[in-house]
């Protein structure tokens, strides 16, 4: 449990009233302004509006990304701001100049109803992948910080994102993203500054940060050297190329650079732009997107460089500074696998009425996932040890941090490095671990800054995922209702009706994704992997046509989204999960080369011989030699290409089809030509004819 | 010169196949380039060809065709900047400069700083050539 609960909800509410204020302040009635955001903003505001819906990903997700992986971690970074200049390149401001509110009307107002209908389901399959798993970390660190269960964050969450989508739908959803943006911005920027103040006496953490990158490998080097790293999970800071190899970098980044610039909340976000400002304001959107990624290293780095220089002293657990001490007590830092905040966690239970293991096993499964395999991943004795100590807490509430750390120490910290097989009662790298989501929402508890800072940067972020679930919320319902209706009956509602419709879908949409990523079990790097490779593989071709090929037609378009999606579903699915079959067909075109075919033979061969349970073993191990990571391929590739690059072969072998039928069908008709021209900003009489 | 420009960009990317088709054989025994150089090398040609047809168009003052060319080359810049990175990683890390590795400075700052300056100069230039190519129908 995060701490600081005290203030904690007088914070969020606070917090998540200016966002209301501003969502009121952005109403409106208009259908338009609901689904595509109003012509409202001019660029730096519409920049800084656009920039918010990055901010939960700066704040919680890419920071542990690049503490856990260093250069490997980069990739986002690269990708989040290259996609964003295709964006201003590619789209700028076709969706305002076409009077399209969202990107399926985009795409039907070229090509027509089948089309139409086709861009809507991506659409909405790759929009709702990116709620399901952003509403999932989102309640799941509410449910851990407030210490509440996951359906009970789930339903706040969805108050929270009703009130800023009802007043106006998008419109309102990004007029509520600017003060939060800017309150993001203070709080980041001024931890990240604080902590680069505090280690390196630098208050300006995005230049000042080299010297601690400086000091990182020899701190590195002798740490290895005094055997305190375990190899199986350690990874050097400026070390590339150790999670994805070097093609897959470049792979990787371009396929985030695609769809970033295809995704459909963000393409209908322009809309919220003044038509001449669409490409200005993006790139002031980039702008502050960069000033707040550049930081993150730094976070990432400072965290590391101190980190090292604790466990090079080689204190024992007893001695560990009092910013591991309030590391732990927040759960964001632990030892072993187990924290201070994780006994406080179970003597909250025992408070509830839990009293045996398997009581306090069912209240952290109704925390949520993560609490639940943290727990279960504990030894049996390491739990028992963890539920006397919450007795003991529970009997003697309110002890001062130094008693309740010695006692953790004592028995739970004990008990875990032993079951870890560590009897040197001294912590080693490894031992000690930084959950990476909490690497910010602890910085002000651990740094020991008074609690009322901790609950406004937590109440910020959490905030900002409001802000970012309620523009994927107002995305969803708008292309639900407009293009569902025109898709399905070749008209829209009246304004009245749309807009009464879009409310209603928002209400209901908003409850059944919540409650969704609180009940299932949701793989959220899967989840956010299908989303975007969705938008890469078969968006962005359909989006390349839409706007810059006047030749293109519905069989073109259509053919480019079937070829598109059915490639990129066919590599990554037979890559990750049907690796060996994919390595029969394929074996030909795997960058493995044939030395490792022959190696696979043979124990292919074996596995055909064995029988019984040596049969199920000898398939094992095929798959483990054919299948890798999604981010680093197994024998089962092409070219050497990883699963999750998958939309680097799908997109330019869409565009392919797609022009190719486009040419041997008929030409487009002229309402059709109309809607390209005017796309353009020209009428058909003055049209030029793109290349 | 702009159509010198094109053709160089063409040449590279027809080098770029050649090398990755194992070209290179025929001079020295060195092994055909990998699919991260190809891409680089022929998105390289490919940015410096789209260079020159947005030169030659606007030569002819034919703004509506410099757009769509002005707007492939910023695009291309882009993406070939984004894949040729981890091609030199190594090479810039050999220099240091403040503390900051420079292949390591330019994956977490310089190059999103670069895509921010690129994202302005190719707003300011693709308005200017929309307002130039459409200026009865432009919208601000």
């Amino acid at each position: 449990m995060l701490i600081g609960t005290e203030t904690l909800l007088p914070a969020l509410t606070a917090v998540l009233l200016i966002a209301a204020v501003a969502a009121v302040l952005s109403r409106s009635n208009e259908a338009a302004a609901q689904a595509s955001g109003g012509a409202a903003f001019g660029p730096v505001g519409g920049g800084l509006a656009f920039a918010g819906l990055f901010a939960f990903a700066v704040t919680v997700l890419l920071p542990g990304l690049t503490h856990q992986h260093g250069f490997d971690g980069l990739i986002p970074f690269t990708g989040l701001t290259g996609g964003l200049l295709l964006m201003a390149v590619l789209v700028g401001p076709a969706l305002a100049r076409s009077g399209a509110a969202t990107l399926p009307e985009l795409i039907g107002q070229r090509f027509g109803r089948f089309a139409h209908a086709l861009a809507l389901v991506v659409a909405l399959a790759a929009t709702g992948g990116l709620l399901l798993g952003a509403l999932s970390v989102g309640t799941s660190i509410a449910a851990r910080i407030f210490n509440v269960s996951s359906a009970t964050a789930a339903l706040v969450a969805s108050a929270a994102i009703l009130l800023l989508v009802l007043p106006g739908g998008l419109q309102s959803a990004l007029g509520s993203s600017r003060p939060i943006t800017i309150l993001v911005g203070l709080a980041f920027l001024g931890c990240v500054a604080l902590l680069s103040f505090s280690l390196i006496a630098s208050p300006v953490a995005h230049l000042g940060y080299g010297a601690a990158l400086h000091k990182i490998t020899p701190a590195e080097l002798a740490l290895i050297e005094s055997g305190a790293v375990d190899f199986g999970t350690f990874k050097p800071f400026l070390r590339e190329f150790l999670t994805v190899d070097r093609l897959n970098w470049a792979l990787l980044t371009l396929c985030l650079m695609g769809a970033i610039a295809a995704l459909p909340p963000l393409i209908q976000a322009t809309g919220a732009f003044k038509p001449a400002a669409t490409r200005r304001g993006l790139a002031w959107a980039l702008t502050f997107v960069v000033i707040a990624l550049t930081a993150v290293p730094a976070l990432a780095a400072l965290t590391r460089l101190e980190t090292y220089r604790v466990i090079s002293s080689g204190p024992t657990f007893n001695d560990l500074p009092d910013w591991i001490r309030r590391g732990s007590e927040t759960g964001a830092i632990s030892l072993h696998g187990t924290s201070l905040g994780l006994v406080d966690t179970v003597t909250q239970f025992v408070v509830g009425g839990a009293t045996s293991i398997d009581a306090v096993s069912a209240a952290m499964a109704d925390r949520g996932t993560r609490s639940e395999t943290r727990w279960q991943r504990l030894d049996p004795a390491v739990q028992a040890s963890v539920l006397e100590l919450a007795r003991k807490f529970q009997a003697s509430p309110g002890r001062p941090l130094a008693d309740r750390w010695t006692a953790y120490v004592d028995t739970v910290a004990t008990a875990a490095a032993a079951a870890a097989g560590n009897l040197s009662g001294k912590p080693d790298l490894a031992s000690v671990a930084i959950e990476p989501q909490d690497l910010l929402l602890a910085l002000p508890h651990t740094a020991g800054l008074p609690p009322i800072v901790s609950s406004l940067v937590i109440a910020i972020v959490l905030s900002a995922a409001a802000v970012l679930a309620a523009v994927l919320i107002a995305t969803l319902s708008s292309m639900l209702v407009r293009d569902g209706t025109a898709a399905i009956f070749g008209r829209e509602p009246g304004n009245t009706a749309e807009v009464a419709l879009i409310r209603v879908a928002a209400i209901v949409l908003t409850l059944g994704f919540a409650l969704t990523a609180a009940v299932v079990p949701v793989p959220t790097d899967v989840t956010f992997i299908v989303s975007l490779s969705l938008a890469a593989a078969g968006l962005l071709p359909a989006l390349i046509l839409a706007i810059w090929s006047p030749r293109a037609n519905s069989w073109g378009l259509a053919a480019a989204m079937v070829a598109g999606l059915g490639l990129g579903t066919y590599y990554l699915a037979g890559t990750a999960l049907y690796s060996v079959s994919f390595y029969e067909t394929w074996h030909w075109l795997s960058s493995a080369g044939s030395d490792a075919y022959a190696d696979y033979e043979m124990a292919r061969d074996i596995w055909i011989a064995a029988e019984g349970d040596d049969r199920a073993a000898a398939y094992a191990d095929l798959a483990a030699r054919t299948t890798g990571s999604l981010w680093s391929p197994g024998l089962a590739n092409w070219f050497g290409i990883a699963p999750a690059a998958a939309p680097i072969l799908a997109a330019p072998f869409a565009l392919l089809i797609g022009l190719l039928v486009s040419a041997v069908t008929p030409r487009p008709r002229t309402p059709f030509l109309t809607a390209f021209d005017r796309i353009h900003g020209r009428t058909r009489a003055t049209a030029a004819v793109a290349p | 010169m702009r159509t010198i420009e094109a053709a160089l960009g063409l040449l590279i990317i027809v080098a770029a196949l050649a090398l990755a088709l194992g070209a290179a054989r025929l001079l020295a025994p060195v092994p055909p380039t990998g699919l991260g150089v190809t891409l680089a090398l022929i998105g390289w040609g490919a940015t410096v060809a789209a260079d020159g047809m947005t030169g030659r168009a606007l030569r002819k003052e034919d703004r509506a065709a410099a757009q769509p060319w002005r707007a492939v080359f910023y695009l291309l810049l882009a993406l070939t900047l984004a894949a040729s990175l981890p091609l030199v990683v190594d090479l810039l890390n050999l220099a240091t400069v403040a503390g900051f590795p420079v292949g390591y400075y330019m994956a977490a700052q310089g190059l999103l700083i670069l895509m921010a300056i690129l994202a302005f100069r190719a707003a300011t230039s693709l308005d200017a050539l929309d307002r130039a190519a459409a200026p009865a129908h432009e919208d601000d």
